[in-house]
């Protein structure tokens, strides 16, 4: 018997990634292919100052010194870095949109059909949206409110043209051209991305948001964010991500740098629903991102929390340097890996400051065929006495095809640390799914609520809305494997 | 220095031995050459660096001779003995009589074809430090466990160091067929410095229960490099049970294969380092067949600048289902200087299992020390009463016998001095 909500369902499964259209904008694209002129191009199409170029064509002559990494626990084809174009933006660039009124109403469309209209969206929850479309940032809102108290958000391009200061200041401070593969090739190739300055003392008055989204056929994405948070101020900003369905594999390089000073807390949230290929493991993102934050000051703060459901291939370990004297750095993970998805994901705390703590909470789900890996150091250096960390990293497997792996690193330094370090595997527990079963719920719901519940410290650290949109991603990107 | 060219320098200095031994330490030579040593770029030396145990003054050199064995050694007069004094079998200290087990040197045929095929398989996958094993190997046991027999007493094999600047190789296997059971003791000490390796490999055939631990009591000079392979089938059992307390930079890896249903394996150690004293152990289980097992606790109490690396593994292969599979590392630290590093590490390829590790480094616990010291003990008292609990806790896995009484009091003599 078919009742009309399976139909609806059964509708739904066929129509496989809810979020896969692709958006008819003329792209405004440089062929493919990687030299200094295509690093040059970018930098004279951007209009950027020469110190910008140099730092650049720096980057690029390291990252030709380098070979792509292989140590970590994924097998992929490798990106032919020739093949790929490093520049495409929103053909209307010369004449950027000022106000959302004069925004291509095509983009708007696309946010509609991603769950944000913007306007409304930005005045329901509150948050200012720096959108990033492509490469080049379409709109930035609430920014007027955010100038009186004297932040900055607005796009990078723009911070390098009116903040020059700041950005040479900070840019590379946490994440140097040197630091990897990825990160030197952003280096060079960036195309644009946030910037955020909160000043001395001030509390940001709404979440600041930023919407990925990668749209032209064949183009690497190549962000680069950059908060800083002056002495005692606060921020907390969200990340979230989709993108439409593409044969070929794209792969997507992004570098985040945070730098808490003095007393400042930066909470940073990222919800990754990128195109994870089809049932056979056939296309998909590579998300090869660097994700780091330096706590520069006394007693700062810094916190990451992911939701990871999206793309082929990930590879990516928010981390925390722990300078200032009892800063505390924060890691809450959710990863969820189906069909052929692999995840390669963890973090890095190093305790250099005194007093310094961290927290590591990962929860892997591993279904289908998929594979997930957590890899994780915590460092307590010699200096850092009194210093504390607490990791638990949990795998839940549903099926037979899929793996879970767990490879921490813990070097502990001085004898007045104290760290603990937990982990478990295991499946979903017969009992757990009987008594649900029992009590009338089907096995899928069932199934569910356990991953839910599995989840749910992470998810209690997620901003709210964030949260809900993060327990429905896991529930689409489960479907089909129960049963 | 090139390590590799040091060695096959130095081969020629080796005394002279049965041709199927000849055979395979050739065999084993080119191989260490093709190989060479791990470099620190190897994430399983990621910690230890092969530099730390090699030199150039390392080499053969004939075999000392001993007149009686060392203190500290824990067996008891009528218990089964093989000794080997710089590599070397010693028949005058040894008594290789065993009710229902076969105690006899590794040379001890002149011609074993059987024997030589299996050191030659086996050296065909060596690289680095187990090549060299095999190229400099002199000597070492075969301890053979009658089917069906439970042999109540301890076999011991004493291996014992002197000189200075002495590469000693040493080669045990130990075969507990169906249904029997036993206990093997290994034991290392000595004078002098150099390098020590000693490799042991382990069959626990059906049914079968062994108890194997391996002490590496060496003088603070000595580099140790060990490692112990075992494979156990069906419904096999194995306590695998590795103490370090001595030697200067020491390494032991123990890697088992649990090849067949219902095999289980409790492997746990203790390492207890002070001055500058180094100490790796690396684990590896492989769950290659359903409804195995296998437990692990493995502690360090490191004082002064000694620093302890743990790295364990588990594996559990595609199809293995119905695993359980438990790893704790625990790490006391009792000085400011000492060092910890661990790497608790799961790789597993089925879903029907329950496996979880813990790791904690810290020191002493505030409260119970506070409880000690409320009721009259004195730091260092309560100190001691902590740390002997602590080590304690490892060595009381093993069932009460007067071997776990000895081990227990070399351990807390360890920690008095």
């Amino acid at each position: 018997m078919t009742q009309p909500t399976e139909v609806e369902k059964l509708v739904n499964e066929h129509q496989e990634y809810k979020y896969g259209f692709v958006t008819d904008v003329e792209s405004e694209g440089l062929p493919p292919g990687l030299t200094e002129d295509t690093v040059r191009w970018i930098s004279n199409h951007k209009e950027e100052p020469e110190w910008m170029l140099d730092y650049r064509l720096k980057a690029f002559r390291h990252w030709l010194t380098l070979t792509e990494p292989e140590w970590q626990h994924v097998t992929y084809t490798k990106t032919d870095y020739q093949s790929i174009s490093y520049w495409s933006a929103p053909k209307k660039d010369s004449d950027k949109p000022q106000s959302l009124d004069e925004v291509d109403p095509e983009i708007l469309e696309t946010f509609e059909e991603l769950g944000i209209p913007l306007h409304e969206r930005a005045a329901l929850a509150g948050a200012a949206v720096d959108a990033v479309f492509d490469s080049v940032s379409v709109a930035t809102t609430f920014k007027g409110k955010l100038n009186e108290m004297g932040i900055i958000f607005c796009s990078f391009g723009e911070a390098v043209k009116e903040h020059p200061e700041l950005i040479r200041q900070y840019l590379g401070s946490v994440v140097p051209i040197q630091d990897n593969f990825f990160a030197a090739l952003n280096a060079a190739v960036f195309s644009d991305g946030s910037f955020v300055f909160i000043p001395k003392g001030v509390r940001c008055p709404m979440e600041l948001s930023t919407y990925f989204r990668i749209n032209a056929a064949n183009t690497g994405q190549f962000e680069r964010t950059l908060i800083v948070a002056e002495e005692g101020s606060n921020v907390s900003y969200l990340e979230g991500c989709t993108a439409p369905v593409r044969k070929e594999n794209q792969l997507h390089a992004a570098v985040v740098e945070l730098v808490a000073h003095t007393d400042a807390k930066i909470k940073y949230s990222t919800v990754q629903n990128w195109y994870p290929g089809d049932k056979n493991g056939v296309g998909g993102i590579y998300n090869f991102v660097t994700k780091r934050g330096k706590c520069l000051g006394d007693r700062s703060h810094i916190s990451w929390t992911q939701v990871e459901t999206g793309s082929a291939v990930t590879w990516k370990y928010p981390s925390c340097i722990l300078l200032g004297e009892g800063s505390v750095g924060e890691f809450y993970s959710v990863a969820l890996t189906n069909n052929y998805q692999q995840a390669d994901t963890g973090t890095k705390m190093i305790h250099v400051g005194k007093n310094t703590s961290s927290t590591i909470i990962s929860k892997g789900i591993s279904a289908g065929k998929g594979q997930q890996t957590y890899r994780g150091l915590v460092q307590i250096n010699k200096g850092a006495t009194g210093a504390r960390n607490y990791t638990q990293c949990d795998s839940l497997l549903i099926g037979d095809g899929c793996g879970a792996h767990t490879f921490p690193y813990v070097d502990v330094r001085n004898g007045s640390s104290t760290l603990e370090h937990e982990a478990s595997t295991s499946k979903i527990g017969e009992d757990q799914l009987f008594y649900c079963r029992q009590r009338g719920l089907s096995e899928e719901d069932a199934v569910n609520m356990i991953v839910n519940g599995f989840c749910r410290e992470v998810f209690k650290e997620l901003p709210m809305e964030f949260a809900v949109e993060a327990r429905k991603l896991l529930e689409v990107s489960l479907e089909g494997a129960v049963g | 220095m090139d390590a590799t060219q040091h060695f096959s320098d130095v081969h020629g200095a080796l005394p002279p031995a049965v041709p199927w031994l000849t055979q395979v330490r050739l065999q084993a030579l080119a191989q260490l050459t093709a190989s060479g040593f791990p470099t620190n770029k190897d994430e399983a030396w990621k910690y230890t660096r092969a530099s730390w145990v090699l030199s150039e003054d390392l080499g053969p050199q004939p075999a000392g001779a001993l007149s009686a064995l060392p203190a500290n050694v824990l067996v008891d007069p009528d218990q089964p003995l093989i000794v080997l004094v710089d590599g070397q079998f010693d028949a005058s200290l040894s008594r290789l009589d065993a009710d229902g087990a076969g105690v006899r040197p590794l040379t001890a045929k002149v011609d074993d074809p059987g024997l030589g095929d299996r050191m030659a398989l086996a050296v065909s996958n060596g690289q680095g430090f187990d090549a060299l094993n095999a190229a400099f190997l002199t000597d070492g046991a075969i301890i053979e466990i009658a089917p069906s027999s439970d042999v109540s007493q301890p076999i011991h094999v004493v291996h014992v160091n002197t000189g200075a600047g002495r590469l000693s190789a040493t080669r045990v296997l130990i075969l507990a067929k169906a249904n029997s059971r036993a206990t093997v003791v290994e034991h290392f000490m000595g004078t002098g410095s150099g390098l020590r390796s000693a490799n042991t490999e382990i069959i626990v055939q059906h049914n079968a229960q062994l108890t194997h631990i391996r002490v590496q009591d060496e003088s603070a000079e000595t580099h140790h490099v060990g490692r112990v392979s075992a494979t156990l089938l069906r419904d096999a059992r194995l306590h695998q049970l590795s103490v370090a307390l001595g030697g200067k930079v020491s390494r032991v890896d123990v890697s088992i294969d649990l090849d067949q249903a219902g095999a289980e394996v409790r492997m746990d150690g203790l390492y207890m380092g002070r001055n500058a004293q180094h100490m790796d152990h690396h684990t590896f289980v492989r769950h290659s067949a359903p409804h195995t097992n296998s437990h692990e606790l493995y502690k360090g109490i490191l004082d002064d600048k000694a620093r302890g690396v743990f790295t364990g593994q588990v594996f559990v292969a595609k199809d293995s289902q119905k695993i359980a599979s438990s790893q704790s590392n625990h790490n006391l630290l009792l000085s400011d200087d000492a060092v910890a590093n661990t790497r608790p590490q799961l790789q597993i390829f089925a879903d029907d299992v329950q496996c979880a590790h813990g790791a904690t480094i810290g020191r002493t616990d505030p409260e119970r020390m506070f409880y000690l010291r409320s009721r009259g003990l004195s730091r260092a008292q309560a100190t001691q009463l902590l740390t002997v609990a602590f080590a304690n806790d490892v060595l009381f896995k093993l069932p009460e016998s007067p071997l776990r009484d000895k081990l227990a009091a070399r351990v807390a003599g360890w920690l008095e001095t």
